[in-house]
């Protein structure tokens, strides 16, 4: 499944904490009237150059799927970072 | 108590054997019996696939407060990630495969496997990687989950 929530959280050196909650989906719905021509023109530049279109969406859908789960916290003296994809 | 081991014991109760050849014959049925010992870090079953790379730096040098990395990478993204560069043009993928020797890393884009990706998975599984630098102030973990 594709991910549905991003949550990042940034406390920079001055003390000021930021923190998101960011519900992909209506990302995702949002970008699609972008998306679809995107995806039309690059499948046709795509077949221009001899590769299949849908190996390429395929592998595409994949690397969004393999987001979630994905975290980095970094946690510094001066400044804390912290993202999660869920 | 096993039957030849009986038979043994019978023969010396019997006096067809002396107390010596009994000994003898008895270390004999040792040595020869393979030893099966079960080993305790694995347990049996299917191996379980590492689904996470995960990699944890701490750093105490600054002497102040320490510096904390934590980082969980989906083996999924590195799959996807792998399948994604397999798929890039011959034009493009010269110029990478040049870049990457010059970097000392002779790699083949080409040449890269689904089942490759696959066998390197399964034994992130063994990966283990400490790093302690610096008198025990840097402390580095790589290892798949």
């Amino acid at each position: 499944m594709i991910p549905f929530l991003l949550v990042l959280r940034i406390r920079t050196d001055r003390g000021r904490t930021i923190r998101l909650w960011v519900p992909l989906i209506l990302v995702w719905v949002l970008l699609l009237p972008i998306a679809i021509p995107a995806v039309i023109v690059m499948c046709l530049l795509v077949v221009a150059r001899g590769t299949r279109p849908l190996r390429i969406l395929a592998t595409g859908w994949r690397l969004l799927r393999g987001l979630r789960g994905l975290v980095i916290d970094v946690d510094a003296p001066d400044s804390t970072v912290y993202l999660k994809i869920i | 108590m096993n039957e030849q081991r009986q038979q043994i014991l019978q023969m010396l109760a019997e006096g067809k054997i002396t107390p010596q050849e009994a000994d003898r014959l008895l270390l004999a049925l040792e040595e020869s019996a393979p030893v099966v010992v079960p080993s305790p870090e694995r347990p049996e079953g299917p191996r379980a696939v590492p689904r996470y790379l995960r990699v944890v730096v701490d750093d105490t040098e600054d002497g102040g407060r320490a510096t904390k990395v934590n980082i969980r990478v989906p083996l999924q993204l590195i799959r996807a990630g792998v399948k994604l560069a397999t798929l890039l043009p011959e034009s493009a993928r010269g110029p990478v495969d040049r870049a990457l020797s010059e970097g000392g890393v002779p790699f083949d884009l080409s040449k890269v496997k689904t089942s490759d990706v696959e066998e390197l998975i399964e034994h992130l599984a063994d990966l283990s990687v400490d790093v302690d630098e610096k008198e025990g102030k840097v402390k580095v973990r790589i290892f798949a989950e």
